[in-house]
C-alpha cells in the first residue's frame, strides 16, 4: 500500500498544439490571459516573484523559479499541504509547438498526503458518502 | 491534437466507487487531495487497489464509525471510556467499531495499564487521497481552455 504513495508523484501533461511558441508563452505569462485559462491571478515572469492562483475555493500559492521565454517557465505550486513544482516546456515543432507541463511533487512519501487529509478528510468523506449512497 | 498524459486512472472505470469519485469537472478543483482515486500506472498497484480502497471505503461508511475517526483526527489519541463518552453508543459498540477501524489500518491502540488509548493512523488514506490523478485531470481541463483561448488570440 505504500508504494502506491511514494511511486507516482509527477503529473505530466503533454499536447502537440497548433501555434508558435511565442503565442502560447503570452498565453502562459501574462495575467489577463492566464486568468482565461487557469486562475486569476498577480503573475510576473520574473525569477523569484512570489504570487498567488486565486479561485473561489481558495488560493495556490507560488513562486517564480525559471524563466526562459518561450522555452521554459517553472514556479512552485503550494495548496493545501501539497507542495510542487510546476514546469511548462515549449518545443517548437513543423505543426507548431510540442507544449509539455510537469507537475512534480516534494516529499513524495507522505506529507502532502497526510496534510492533505487534515486539511480535507471531511469534506471527501462528505463526498464519499454521496458517493456511496449512489454505489447501490 | 493528441493529449499524451501518462496519468491513467480513469482506464480503471470499471470499479465504481473510482467512476463516482471523480469530481465532477466544474467542481474538480474543489476536490485536488481531498478525495480521489490513486493514480494507477504500475501493473502492481492496479492489482492491490481494489482490495484497499474497498475496505477503506467499507470501513468508513458508517457514520459512527466515522465519527469516532473524525475525533481521533481532530483531538488526537483517546481512550475507549473517553470516546463512549460523546459516541452515542455503548462501549462494546465502540470497541467493536475501533476494532474494524484498527483492522482498516486507520487506527492504532497502545496499552496502558488497564486503559487502552487509541490514535487515528492517517497514513492509511494515502490511497485515496493521492494528489496526482486529481491534478492530471485538473490540468486536462485547463490545457483544453488554454487551447481555447490561443484559437481566440489576435482574432
Amino acid at each position: 500500500m505504500s508504494t502506491t504513495a511514494t511511486e507516482t508523484r509527477s503529473v505530466v501533461v503533454e499536447r502537440e498544439v497548433a501555434f508558435p511558441p511565442e503565442k502560447i508563452w503570452r498565453a502562459l505569462t501574462q495575467p489577463h490571459l492566464i486568468e482565461e485559462w487557469l486562475m486569476k491571478n498577480d503573475f510576473k515572469p520574473a525569477v523569484d516573484h512570489r504570487f498567488n492562483l486565486r479561485a473561489d475555493w481558495g488560493a495556490v500559492d507560488c513562486q517564480v523559479l525559471a524563466v526562459e521565454p518561450n522555452k521554459t517557465l517553472s514556479y512552485t505550486w503550494a495548496a493545501y499541504g501539497l507542495e510542487s513544482v510546476v514546469t511548462w516546456t515549449l518545443t517548437p515543432t513543423s505543426a507548431g509547438t510540442h507544449l509539455r507541463m510537469e507537475q512534480s511533487g516534494f516529499r513524495p512519501d507522505q506529507q502532502q498526503a497526510y496534510q492533505g487529509a487534515k486539511f480535507g478528510w471531511q469534506r471527501f468523506f462528505a463526498n464519499l458518502e454521496q458517493a456511496l449512497a449512489r454505489t447501490d | 491534437m493528441t493529449p499524451t498524459s501518462q496519468t491513467t486512472a480513469l482506464q480503471w472505470t470499471g470499479a465504481p466507487l473510482t467512476r463516482i469519485i471523480a469530481p465532477p469537472p466544474r467542481s474538480r478543483l474543489t476536490h485536488i487531495y481531498l478525495g480521489g482515486y490513486t493514480l494507477i500506472n504500475s501493473p502492481q498497484v492496479i492489482d492491490q487497489m481494489p482490495d484497499t480502497h474497498d475496505v477503506l471505503f467499507r470501513t468508513l461508511a458508517d457514520p459512527t464509525r466515522r465519527a469516532l475517526f473524525e475525533r481521533l483526527c481532530r483531538e488526537g489519541e483517546k481512550t475507549v471510556g473517553a470516546l463512549t463518552a460523546r459516541a452515542g453508543v455503548s462501549q462494546p459498540a465502540v470497541s467493536k467499531h475501533l476494532g474494524v477501524l484498527k483492522q482498516a489500518g486507520l487506527v492504532r491502540d497502545r496499552h496502558q495499564g488497564r486503559q487502552t488509548h487509541y490514535s487515528a493512523q492517517l497514513g492509511a488514506l494515502a490511497p485515496l487521497i493521492d494528489w496526482t490523478s486529481q491534478m492530471a485531470g485538473f490540468w486536462q481541463t485547463r490545457f483544453d481552455h488554454l487551447e481555447d483561448l490561443l484559437k481566440r488570440m489576435d482574432q
